[in-house]
């Protein structure tokens, strides 16, 4: 199995329907599918958070996952990268795939799957190292060693992640000193330099600063160029701002999901267009 | 400038190495289940080694003789009961100053630069070994500094009763209990009571023929055995307030005062001590070897306890403040309910611990042999774990199978111990939870 | 009415400030106790320099230590901290990695029905009396040792290094895995999310970000395995000497006072003094090692906030 995946031509659902069979309007365009999700369940133990759910998520394009507290949206990314297999009480059923690659599948290599999807979380998580070591923390674990290797991987996603020439002169320094939005975008740079095909954004701007929330959805679209990108969001707006393609979520269903310009001016759902205006959530 | 592609460069030696690191990880986790069971291994070796050799021991004999040079006719009864003594007295004077230092600290003292220095220097005496605290035991409960004399000519005397003892004209034994001991012997006496089953004993005055009046004085004549005449002063007690002599049945005589030409050195001289008699300075005693414990465990006490109180939800303490008690009222209601089993989980958890120390009574009196269980506070005394040493220390075999069967006895109490706490800890947090 | 409420407001009051004060008194004990310590043990080394035979040169500089009653007698000190130093090097080479290694096991791999067991088999290894170790160290390491190579004699410095190792290992492994357990959660998430196996997180992410409680840890076991008194008593020997073999036989401090005040030394001579002023630079060791532990608890403990 070669890791470098080109990008499949595996045609999308033309018209993705929502649980109710209800065909919605303003399907994505044909764009090439980074994952396939197909009636995918997942439990806690005995308490079903994710029910039938089935979408595409398109490559090189920023998909939003919205939605009230408790709707699964985070149970739902967590199991893209597999970090569900901490806990030892979560299970999925159904169909999950990257890039062809069936991520549910015991034979898949964990370890692997979760050097080709990054993921950045809610509340910024540096190691307890130099900025440096943070940053070439992923490429070490995967065996890259040579310093010069490591040199530019470390400018690279510096530089893709918008900090590069604010720390360049202190790479040493503990990623620590570095403020929340500094922070969370090491994180992104730290998620980037173990070269991932798709990012995982678990509300990366809930813990932050309006000042740094603008900062970090200038990035996103910046790395939607090369990224496949989910990113899951609490903020509607911030919805709108930066993705492509939004699904909206509840009690564990998917109700609906398209392009955002569609879910948010022209929802199908009735719930859909109570969360997006506001009426609840 | 082309960017390079990040994930081929990343991916270079991915495959291979992910399965290198997936064997590392296995083999790390063979290298943690290793040295787990090693650790487990080694100590059930202790243990069963220990066992092996020491069961035989364990006899009924074991509990009922005291250590002898003869290793067959050895027992731990002297220890055992040594053991009692201190921890106890460890128990009853560490545990009220340890909880409420504990209290104190927790509930009472404000966050300041003082408090801080008290929790600081608790923190210290946790890690003193407990040799120095066997110094200092030695210094200021043994020693008293030297304040009190020494121990075998103690300054103070409390709750010591001595006795002179006479024959009286009849052959009976008289015992005479008298106050207090002069260095060579002699008595000096006042104000005690001799009480005598048949007055048959002379009284010079008044008359001897004159009827005993109660409350009068009298002088009574005491016969030592060498044929000389003891006279002592004294108020007769009858029955009746006057009655003759003849047909009193019984009187009693309390010595007043001492004739001193006629003061003559008794048969024998005895000494009965109730169990809280003490002498200052306290000497090799239990007294002294309980407070010296109760240093060792007194700041385990004291850190444990706060952990306890630590651990009682401050929602429960805001209720009861709201409710207009004082500090005082919500700590003995609210908290110190709450925090009980913790506290008592940590008390006996640090009881477990002085049980088990030898090196600080070691220094305190060096007793390693004892052939008596302890009858007061000021009795010698010996424990358990120092009988151990004293045994594991003996060239021979046969002792060594001794202290190997006390040390069955001594852990088999180790687990007694450990297996209330744990009981405790289990049984008392699931009623407050 | 207001009467009756106010006398026993009062009496209220009193009593709140009695109980307060009592309990402050209970406090201040342990303060006392510090004091008395210090007192005690200064005095008794000052006594200890005054007499004839002692120098404070020759007591920090002499490598000979002879205080038996008349030949001549020699204080330097560093054989015994020799001594006790050789036992504690040898227990920690035991027990630090050992250990380190249980504690990792127990806070990243082990599940909660193994923790359940070894747990509390760990409290109860931790109250074990050290005489029992020390009875463990003569009876059957030491034969286990002579058995290896005929170089170890009846008393050495291995079989009691050893023992105390055993005896501090559930200390490293219990405040360890506390320290390993206190890492907060995100990291070793962030850690795994980038691709890491157990091996990964456990070794070089949850244990560098550990690091000041497990350096502390292993601080104060060792601080107490230089106070342990019994198993040097038994297995390590009574020779005074300086010397780094683990097969020859040794002298610890702690050993060096149970000898004396077990014996016949007359408690005004300078033997028993000597005791005094060894207690001392124990004293002093142990203090030491605890507040140096306790400083990077303190210092490097803001690491991951």
């Amino acid at each position: 199995m070669t890791f470098v995946r080109p990008l499949t031509q595996e045609p999308s659902m033309t018209s993705p329907h929502s649980p109710q069979g209800v065909p919605t309007e303003g399907s994505p365009p044909h764009a090439p599918s980074a994952v396939a999700i197909r009636n995918l369940n997942a439990w806690y133990g005995s308490f079903q958070a994710l029910t039938n759910i089935s979408l595409d998520i398109a490559a090189q394009r920023v998909t939003a996952f919205i939605g009230p507290s408790g709707c699964g949206k985070s149970t739902f990314l967590r199991w893209i990268n597999r970090m569900n297999d901490t806990i030892p009480s979560a299970r999925a059923e159904g169909t999950l795939k990257l890039h062809g690659d069936d991520i549910l599948a015991r034979s898949m290599d964990v370890v692997e799957l979760r050097r080709r999807v990054g993921m950045v979380f809610q509340k910024p998580n540096p190691f307890p190292k130099s900025i440096y070591d943070n940053v070439a923390f992923g490429p070490r674990l995967h065996r890259v060693y040579s310093k010069s290797d490591l040199d530019m991987l470390v400018e690279q996603s510096l530089r893709q992640a918008a900090l590069w020439n604010e720390v360049k002169d202190r790479l040493r320094a503990s990623a620590l000193s570095l403020s929340g939005g500094q922070q969370q975008r090491l994180c992104i740079a730290r998620a980037i330099a173990a070269g991932p095909e798709l990012l995982l954004m678990d509300e990366p701007c809930s813990a932050l600063d309006p000042k740094s929330t603008l900062a970090i959805e200038e990035l996103i679209e910046q790395l939607a160029e090369r990224y496949t990108i989910v990113i899951v969001t609490h903020n509607m707006q911030q919805a709108a701002r930066v993705s492509d393609t939004t699904a909206f979520f509840f009690e564990g269903q998917m109700i609906e999901w398209g392009e955002t310009e569609a879910i948010f001016t022209t929802p199908t759902n009735r719930q859909t267009e109570d969360y997006v205006t506001g009426r609840f959530g | 400038m082309t960017i390079p592609n990040l994930t081929e460069i990343v991916g270079r030696g991915t495959l291979r190495g992910n399965a290198r690191r997936a064997l590392a990880n296995r083999v790390f986790l063979w290298f943690c289940l290793m040295g787990t069971t090693l650790a487990i291994l080694v100590l059930f070796a202790l243990l069963f080694s220990i066992f092996l050799e020491g069961w035989s021991s364990v006899t009924w004999n074991f509990f009922d003789n005291f250590a002898s040079r003869n290793p067959s006719a050895s027992g731990i009864k002297g220890p055992l009961w040594g053991s009692v003594w201190v921890c106890a007295i460890c128990a009853i004077s560490a545990l009220p100053l340890g909880i409420g230092t504990a209290i104190y600290l927790e509930e009472f003292a404000p966050r300041n630069r003082v408090t801080g220095f008290i929790n600081l220097n608790i923190m210290n005496l946790a890690g003193v070994p407990s040799i120095v605290y066997g110094i200092i035991g030695l210094t200021a409960f043994a020693r008293m500094f030297g304040g009190f004399g020494s121990a075998s000519d103690p300054t103070v005397l409390l709750g010591y009763s001595y006795y002179d003892e006479y024959e009286s004209m009849e052959g009976e034994v008289v015992r005479v209990k008298v106050s207090a001991i002069e260095r060579d012997g002699d008595r000096v006496e006042d104000g005690v009571q001799a009480s005598l089953a048949r007055w048959n004993i002379w009284v010079a005055h008044p008359a001897p023929r004159a009827p005993l009046i109660n409350n009068t004085q009298v002088e009574v004549l005491l016969d030592s055995d060498d044929g000389s005449d003891v006279w002592r002063t004294a108020i007769a007690h009858v029955e009746g307030t006057s009655v003759e002599r003849s047909t009193a049945q019984s009187a009693s005589f309390d010595i007043v005062e001492v004739s001193a030409a006629n003061a003559m050195k008794p048969i024998t001289q005895s000494r009965e001590d109730s169990w809280w008699s003490v002498s200052l300075p306290f000497g090799s005693s239990v007294l002294a070897g309980g407070l010296t414990l109760m240093l060792v465990i007194l700041p385990v006490v004291i850190i444990s306890s706060q952990e306890a109180l630590r651990a009682v939800p401050s929602s429960l303490r805001q209720g009861a403040l709201a409710l207009g008690s004082t500090r005082w009222q919500m700590v003995r209601e609210m908290t110190l309910p709450a925090a009980i089993p913790g506290i008592m989980t940590g008390a006996i958890l640090a009881m477990s611990r002085a049980i088990g120390e030898a090196a600080p009574l070691l220094v305190l009196g060096g007793f390693l042999l004892v052939f008596a269980v302890p009858e007061n506070l000021m009795s010698d005394f010996t424990v358990l774990p120092l009988q151990i040493y004293n045994w594991a220390g003996r060239p021979q075999a046969s002792f060594h199978a001794l202290a190997a069967g006390a040390i069955i006895v001594q852990l088999v109490v180790l687990l007694v111990f450990n297996g209330i706490a744990v009981f405790i800890r289990q049984k008392l947090q699931k009623n407050l939870s | 009415m207001s009467f009756g409420r106010a006398r026993s407001r009062r009496w209220r009051d009193w009593s709140e400030r009695g109980i307060r004060w009592s309990l402050f008194g209970a406090s201040f004990f342990s303060v006392f106790v510090t004091f008395a310590i210090l007192v005690v043990l200064a005095r008794e080394s000052y006594l200890f320099f005054g007499f004839d035979q002692v120098s404070i040169v020759e007591f920090f500089g002499s490598t000979e230590w002879n205080p038996l009653l008349g030949g001549t007698q020699h204080f330097g000190v560093w054989p015994l901290v020799c001594g006790t130093m050789l036992v504690t090097v040898i227990a920690a080479c035991f027990a630090l990695p050992i250990g380190l290694t249980a504690a990792v096991y127990l806070s990243e791999y082990a599940d909660s029905k193994t923790r359940a067991i070894l747990k509390p088999a760990l409290e109860v290894l931790a109250g074990i009396p050290t005489v029992v170790y020390g009875f463990f160290a003569l009876t059957a390491i030491t034969p286990l040792l002579q058995s290896i190579s005929p170089r170890f004699g009846n008393y050495n410095a291995t079989s009691a290094g050893i023992a105390i190792g055993i005896m501090i290992l559930p200390i490293v492994c219990s405040l360890s895995e506390d320290a390993l357990r206190s890492v907060p959660r995100s990291l070793r998430d962030g850690a795994y999310a980038l691709g890491g196996t157990k091996f990964d997180v456990s070794v070089k992410v949850v244990v560098p970000a550990a690091l000041s409680g497990i350096v502390a840890s292993f601080l104060l076991a060792m601080s107490r395995a230089i106070g342990e008194t019994m198993i040097v008593a038994l297995a390590a020997g009574g020779i005074a000497q300086m010397t780094a073999e683990p097969w020859a036989e040794v002298q610890t401090m702690t050993a060096y006072m149970v000898q004396i005040f077990l014996g016949d030394a007359p408690a005004n001579g300078v033997e028993y003094a000597s005791s005094y002023a060894v207690a001392a630079v124990l004293f002093c060791m142990t203090l030491g090692f605890t507040l140096v532990g306790r400083y990077i608890l303190k210092r490097f403990r803001e690491e991951y906030e």
